[in-house]
């Protein structure tokens, strides 16, 4: 295997609907800037950077990231961007792993942007998302397709909107403590359950806001990890998997176990990503986690598919109070994607806040005690899946 | 970055643009051909892979699993299972005025389910509406009169109204 | 950590004008077909695909969502590189000796049919200082070619010795798009005028096409029969964003990812050291500018170094015997091809255009919608 690698530095900007102040190359300047005090390091000592950016519809310039090179310090150097949709940071954060672990480089930065509020319509851009041939005219959106989801999870196991509603009020609840987070709505349930709907069951409260944003992180070799900080965060564990495009081939063929309801792809990569880290019982051995999920339905099949209880019991663990701040194993105590959505930066915003929470530096938000941190992340329409873990200790 | 300051009066701008770009998507032999039989003959045909024998619809002319190309044709029925649906409420930039129902449906002799719209079932009263639709209610196909040779040629409407 | 990458395998597809009757995903789907026959190895053997593709291009946003399948990425890892194919494939080299994957399939493509380049290249510059001047890739590489032919005194004369040569080249490529086997300096002199000082000829044509490579680790290497291409070295760069920064006779990003590549493959005299070169000829003067940039001559030097025949394919250095992309220019995956013909070539594979004797290879490839993104692979037979 590949050397070891660590999260050493972390940076965000404030996420808000419109940063009307600051051009596309100076808002991700805030986040390196950011990104580099907190690791005490000088931009000449970022060996190469890596760009993580989804559709660039929402900038409106095409290859954005080689107008931000020179605001991030890149010029010069080797560089590349990464677009996976939603996972964009995700993958970006991988890529940078890779970039180190292969011995090429010591220390890398992955940066990641979007200004979802440089247009005033996102789901129109991510009608663009769906086949030209087949799809796009089924006026389809990432809203209508997770709805979908969320349709086809009720009828398979009984999952309420109320049990949807509690996702919701208890990320607004935990984005109070956040200082980056957009939206801190004081709501109750029925707040949820009353706000209009957008694709049933899907309503306005149940769903992201659309952000500007941007996420530095920096990672180290092992080597230089241990001299840059006392309390690196460990990459343990790592894996990534795609499954099909069409969300018809995955509704389960001939009763076979490709449901994406089931989220059984991400099912594959957190077995691995815990393998790795040598995790054999989620529910006891990780302490916190910080998932995608855009829209609240998606975290109860999350919930199933990382294993933190068995299928279908997603909406019973909501229940329990389980993934409450002061629950057995808090989920988004950052306020998470329902609070704020960078699009191609909130990926890789899970792992810093992750990483943030390991290394201690989480601030009000700061979960006790956390040895073990899993960020998940996903892109397209659920398609891509990965799982990252860190840990306060080397594995 | 720090620029300059900005003098009291002076108004920090926003340029608008629109971004138009044309594009000509080549639909191929094989997608060509489907949308062929929608236009001409009202029917709906798919794929099916010889080596893991999966029908594919809407169609392809490689099956995914097996990484082979597909060259066989099946027709479909006209009947299948909602798997899933969902009813639009919101008013979006660029699509139908709601409330609309767009659907994923299994058409009986197809592996894969295809998207389209539900219509025939009331919408003035949503309630009543989603006490009809239903996971695993059966639909059938219905073409327009004047099919044009794309995915909206048809809809899918309920049997039992 | 693994020591080496080989590259196992290069598929491609004919470059054409206009691919009717495929859509996109089969003309992936075409090109990883080839590439995994080529490597003797199913899709099963793979453990990740990396793709270089950009949205706007491709003309779907998060574009990976459609394409990785045909690419072979069901149920694998999957990333997707908004650069020139090339950069895919440093990914996949670092995937390999992190030691995360055995074999990666890298593929990348364009069908430049279904879009419109100029507009497209257009909303790359930004929208308050640049865009609305009606600058598009094309006429940035005027600019350029305009510059360095004034700095140095480069004459027209001398670029269309490089469409001449690469599209004669082109002529023995079964794959190649545009081949003239007896083009004249003076049919590339009296080409449509497009944007001074660059005319038909001195540009690419805009082909549909693909490519995929498959990577391995060295111990994976080891069980696949055949020759095997080795990457020696590999160095990749972005230069600034702003074109009035600097001077643009010179590809200086260019010039740093060559001496990384170099130093890696112990190369220190270029000229002497390496047997071929694919370089990414996005115009014919940026091929005068990339020799230089490339140390195969002194700065200024790229006119003479064609004049004394060093390029061609009994010269000192070939350059481009599959015809470059002023051949075959399936845009986004430009680049890649250029390594997978400097591969083809190391292989012995690279049939009717196959240059005797080739030890070590280079490969170059151009990013960023003009010369602003840069990368250089040195390969080798051992």
């Amino acid at each position: 295997m590949g050397r070891r690698v660590a999260i050493v530095g972390v940076g965000q900007t404030k996420y808000v609907s419109k940063r009307k102040d600051v051009n596309t190359p100076e808002l991700a300047n805030e986040a390196v800037v950011g990104a580099l005090q907190d690791a005490g390091l000088k931009i000449s000592e970022i060996e190469s950077t890596i760009f993580a950016s989804a559709p660039e519809a929402f900038e409106g310039i095409n290859c954005p990231d080689k107008w931000c090179v020179g605001g991030i310090g890149a010029a010069n150097k080797p560089f590349m961007r990464i677009n996976t949709g939603g996972m964009t940071g995700g993958s970006g954060f991988i890529a940078a792993f890779d970039h180190i672990s292969s011995g090429m480089f010591d220390v890398v930065m992955v940066v990641a942007i979007q200004r979802v509020g440089e247009s005033p319509d996102a789901q129109r851009i991510l009608n663009t998302i769906f086949d030209p041939i087949y799809e796009k005219d089924i006026a389809l959106n990432i809203i209508s397709v997770c709805a979908l989801q969320a349709t086809r999870h009720m009828a398979k196991y009984g999952t309420t909107e109320e049990q949807m509603a509690k996702i919701v009020v208890r990320c607004h609840k935990n984005a109070q403590k956040n200082p980056y987070s957009h939206l801190k709505l004081n709501i109750t349930v029925e707040d949820v359950l009353r706000s209009k709907y957008l694709c049933w069951p899907i309503k306005l409260l149940d769903a992201c806001p659309r952000s500007d944003g941007a996420c530095a992180v920096i990672l180290a070799s092992e080597e230089k990890a241990k001299k840059i900080t006392p309390a690196p965060a460990w990459v343990n564990g790592l894996a990534s998997i795609t499954e099909s495009y069409y969300v018809g081939d995955r509704l389960g063929w001939r009763g076979g176990d490709d449901d994406f309801t089931d989220g059984n792809s991400l099912r594959i990569v957190s077995k691995k990503a815990y393998q790795m880290a040598g995790i054999i019982n989620p529910l006891e051995e990780v302490d916190v986690a910080e998932i995608y999920a855009p829209f609240s339905n998606l975290e109860i099949m999350d919930i199933e598919a990382l294993g933190f209880c068995e299928r279908g019991k997603g909406g019973e663990f909501i229940d329990k109070g389980i993934p409450e701040i002061d629950g057995k194993l808090p989920i988004n105590p950052s306020g998470g994607v329902l609070t704020s959505n960078p699009i191609g930066a909130t990926a890789l915003i899970r792992i810093a806040e992750a990483a943030l929470q390991v290394m201690g530096k989480a601030g009000e938000h700061q979960i006790a005690d956390v040895k073990t941190a899993l960020a998940r992340t996903a892109g397209g329409t659920n398609q891509f899946h990965n799982v990252v873990i860190l840990g306060r200790n080397a594995k | 970055m720090s620029g300059e300051e900005i003098i009291e009066g002076e108004e920090i701008i926003e340029i608008p643009g629109k971004w138009e770009i044309p594009y000509l998507y080549s639909a191929g032999k094989t997608a060509s051909k489907f949308f062929y039989g929608l236009k001409h003959n009202k029917k709906i045909m798919g794929t099916k892979c010889k080596e893991c024998s999966r029908v594919y619809l809407p169609p392809r002319s490689y099956c995914e699993t097996c990484f082979l190309p597909i060259i066989d044709w099946v027709e479909v029925g006209e009947k299948g299972i909602v798997e899933t649906f969902t009813i639009v409420l919101a008013k979006f930039e660029g699509f139908p005025e709601p409330p609309f129902i767009i659907s994923y449906v299994r058409l009986d002799g197809a592996d894969t389910c295809l998207a389209n719209f539900i219509s025939g079932i009331d919408l003035t009263d949503i309630e009543k509406a989603k006490k009809i639709i239903k996971v695993g209610m059966r639909v059938k196909v219905l073409f327009k009169d004047n099919p044009e040779g794309r995915i909206t040629d048809f809809v899918f409407v309920p049997i039992n109204p | 950590m693994e020591k080496r990458v080989a590259i196992v395998g290069v598929g491609q597809t004919s470059y054409a004008e206009a691919k009717k009757d495929q859509r996109l995903e089969e003309v992936i789907f075409e090109a990883a077909t080839n590439a995994l026959k080529e490597a003797g190895i199913d899709r099963n053997d793979i453990d990740s695909v990396v793709l270089g593709a950009y949205d706007l291009v491709d003309g779907r946003s998060i574009s990976s969502m459609i394409t990785a399948m045909p690419a072979g990425g069901y149920l694998k890892e999957e990333i997707k590189v908004c650069e020139d194919g090339i950069f895919a494939a440093v990914l996949g080299c670092m995937q390999i000796l992190s030691g995360r994957s055995k074999i990666t399939l890298v593929s990348s493509w364009s069908k430049c049919s279904e879009i419109n380049l100029d507009i497209i290249t257009n909303l790359n510059f930004d929208p308050f200082y640049e865009r609305p001047l009606c600058l598009n890739e094309t006429i940035i590489l005027s600019l350029q070619a305009c510059r360095y032919m004034t700095k140095y005194n480069i004459t027209e004369e001398q670029a269309a010795k490089v469409t001449i040569k690469n599209l004669r080249n082109a002529s023995q490529n079964e794959y190649a798009h545009r081949k003239k086997s007896d083009l004249q300096i003076e049919d590339v002199i009296n080409s449509k005028a497009i944007s001074w000082p660059l005319k038909f000829y001195d540009l690419p044509p805009i082909s549909d096409g693909a490519c995929a490579i498959v990577l391995s680790s060295e111990e994976r290497a080891e069980k696949i029969p055949g020759d095997k291409a080795w990457v020696q070295g590999v160095g990749w760069c972005c230069g600034g964003y702003y074109h009035g920064d600097r001077d643009l006779s010179v590809i200086e990003s260019l010039e740093y990812s060559a001496i990384k590549a170099y130093k890696a493959a112990g190369i220190d005299k270029p000229l002497e050291q390496v047997d071929l070169a694919e370089v990414h000829d996005v115009s014919s003067f940026h091929e005068l500018m990339e020799y230089e940039a490339l140390k195969f001559c002194g700065p200024g030097e790229g006119g003479r170094f064609i004049d004394e025949g060093g390029p061609f394919i009994n010269g000192r250095l070939p350059v481009n015997p599959s015809g470059g992309i002023l051949s075959s220019n399936p845009y986004t995956a430009a680049g890649l091809v250029r390594l997978g013909e400097a591969a083809l070539q190391i292989m012995g594979r690279a049939k009717g255009h196959q240059i005797a004797n080739v030890n070590i290879a280079l490969a170059h490839g151009m990013t960023g919608m003009r010369d602003q993104g840069n990368c250089v692979f040195i390969l080798s037979k051992e």
